[in-house]
């Protein structure tokens, strides 16, 4: 029957034909070089740099990530060190601390601004200029308003981690679509249930790439602000390591610092994918 | 008031809507549409449409001039009301399923859990969704989405609902159908409506009564009671007399409406052809 057809849904007649297996095959191979291919040669050239080098700074990878292993992966069952816990635990307290603050404040205060179109135009200009401060710039400020204390590093970590969520939090309620709000007006939908239940829901994409920027910016200003007068931190560690000349230990932080960027940014973005799968779906 | 006439839900009285000062949109309508009634309201592209229905809706605050629902004027959006959007897919939330969609608004009425979801199951019942509660609109063809926004409308349960071409963008087959629907609809739940269509058989076919508007800034231009059997059927109903003469008479309006004139016109005499109008410029449109 016609309508049958015309109404058959997009996934259904959009789904892949399975290749054969030898192509499956041939196709995740591909996919493993593309992916990684040049990382791994990278590392290799590295690894034989590193070799046929004298200077004692350039450590070959190898023994890097063997440094890596003991000195942080080698304790008894859930199989992390002291120095993990001490370390790792701290760098990461103050990050989400302060990444929850802009978060928080972000989101509030956009919301507010967002809701109307005369304040978004005249805050906008102060938005941008506060995100393109070099960041790095504001933590002699930080330094003399707060001291040395965790307080200064957390409040800095949000400071730079807010204007993003800020920015992208007006962006995303200027942008909800008229017809939705309408509608939901129509419905009887109060201005709190119009929040709750469209203009969230609707800013949601960029709220979300906000604080994904936001978490990133927040790890390099961890790092940072841990390099000054910290007593703990992976941050610290990288720096007190080079003061002893214990340059594979240093490397080691690095690594370190790599690992706790790369699986943050993978745990949001699984978040974000199942939080936003109707989006994901709605542009497929 | 003409005494046959059941009771009024709403009352539009020289209603009349400037975007911009000095620029109507509407210049002046008037209507009154009864309890159980489906009026169809056509007008050529651009005329106010959409402008009557958010200010019928509460959406725009009249310029000038009443809109009153159960003799109230209208101040803000009333809480008995339901639209269907012209944009359809626009005024679906993407992120709720459709059983999800419908039931929205309900949170807010005074139902309770277990009524409110039979409502939203019988809703869905009656535009042939039943099987879709948990798909998300965009898993949805045109079609199926605009029964999406229908059901949402139905389960509502309003003593007015306002359709803003609702069947502009789908198919000729499909429009049958939802054509059809909302009739049945009609019929069974006694439910007002106030269709807003550009397309004239639509307009007959559907309407208890015709309110033709003039093209931009619109006015009021003429109300045709369409005096057809209460039961209708696409094939029957589109090939008998009675209505291919109210057709043509629609038509005719229409015609002089879009070439420019803004007069309220007088009903041509009995069997006469339509007398053509003094050719005179269309008027500006105001752009958004
Ligand atoms: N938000 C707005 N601001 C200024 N002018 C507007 C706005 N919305 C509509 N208009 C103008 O008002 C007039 C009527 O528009 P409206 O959308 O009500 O017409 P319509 O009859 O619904 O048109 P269509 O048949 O295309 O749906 C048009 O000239 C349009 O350009
Ligand atoms: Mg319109």
């Amino acid at each position: 029957m016609t309508t049958r057809t015309q109404e058959a849904g997009p996934a259904e007649s959009l789904a892949p034909v399975k290749p054969p297996t030898y192509a499956r095959v041939a196709g995740v191979a591909r996919d493993l070089v593309v992916r990684w291919g040049v990382l791994v040669v990278a590392v290799v050239v590295w690894h034989q740099l590193a070799r046929s080098s004298t200077s004692g700074y350039f450590p070959v990878p190898t023994d890097i990530l063997d440094t890596t292993r003991t000195l942080w992966f080698s304790g008894q069952p859930p199989f992390v060190t002291d120095l993990f816990t001490e370390n790792v635990g701290s760098s990461l307290g103050r990050l989400l601390q302060g990444w929850a603050l802009a978060v928080v404040i972000g989101i509030a205060g956009g919301v507010l601004i967002g809701s109307s179109a005369l304040a978004a135009d005249m805050v906008r200009p102060l938005l941008d200029f506060m995100r393109s401060i070099p960041s790095p710039a504001v933590l002699p400020v930080f330094l003399v308003l707060l001291g040395i204390g965790d307080n200064m590093r957390v409040s800095l970590i949000a400071f730079v981690s807010l204007w993003p969520v800020l920015l992208n939090t007006v962006e995303g309620v200027r942008t909800v679509d008229r017809v939705k709000l309408d509608t939901a007006r129509v419905f009887g939908l109060g201005r709190v249930a119009r929040l709750r239940h469209v203009v969230f829901p609707a800013a949601s994409p960029k709220i979300l790439a906000g604080m994904r920027v936001a978490l990133s910016l927040g790890l390099n200003l961890m790092v940072i602000s841990e390099l000054v007068a910290a007593n703990n931190g992976v941050g610290h560690f990288v720096d007190a390591s080079q003061d002893y000349f214990r340059i594979v230990d240093m490397w080691s932080g690095i690594i370190m610092i790599v690992i706790i960027g790369i699986l943050l940014n993978l745990s949001f973005m699984a978040l974000e994918k199942r939080l936003l799968r109707w989006h994901i779906g709605e542009r497929a | 008031m003409r005494v046959r006439e059941p009771k009024t839900v709403l009352e539009v009285e020289d209603l009349h809507y400037e975007y911009l000062p000095g620029k109507a949109a509407i210049d002046s309508i008037s209507f009154k549409i009864g309890e159980g009634e489906l009026v169809s309201i056509v007008g050529p592209s651009g005329c106010g449409k959409t402008t009557l229905m958010k200010s019928v809706a509460g959406l725009l605050r009249p310029t000038s001039g009443t809109v009153r629902m159960h003799g109230v004027a209208v101040s803000q959006v009333p809480d008995d009301l339901a639209m269907v959007f012209q944009e359809y897919e626009r005024s679906l939330y993407p992120w709720l399923t459709v059983a999800e969609n419908v039931k929205l608004p309900l949170r807010y009425v005074k139902v309770d859990k277990g009524q409110r979801a039979r409502r939203v199951e019988r809703a869905l019942a009656e535009v042939g969704l039943s099987r879709d509660h948990a798909k998300y609109p965009w898993q949805l063809s045109g079609g199926m989405q605009q029964r999406v926004a229908i059901a949402r409308a139905l389960a509502y349960r309003p003593s007015l609902l306002l359709m803003d071409e609702p069947f502009a963008s789908v198919d000729a087959q499909t429009r049958a159908e939802l054509e059809d629907l909302v009739a049945a609809v009609q019929r069974n739940h006694g439910v007002t409506i106030m269709l807003i269509t550009h397309d004239i058989d639509e307009a007959v076919y559907l309407g208890d009564r015709v309110i033709v508007l003039t093209g931009s800034p619109s006015r009021t231009m003429r109300e045709i009671d369409v005096d057809l059997p209460s039961e209708r059927d696409q094939i029957e109903t589109k090939a008998s007399r009675e209505f291919v003469a109210l057709r043509s008479e629609v038509a005719h309006l229409i015609r002089r409406a879009t070439r420019g004139t803004t007069e309220t016109v007088e009903p041509p005499p009995e069997g006469a052809a339509a007398p053509e109008p003094t050719a005179k410029p269309r008027q500006e449109r105001i752009l958004p």
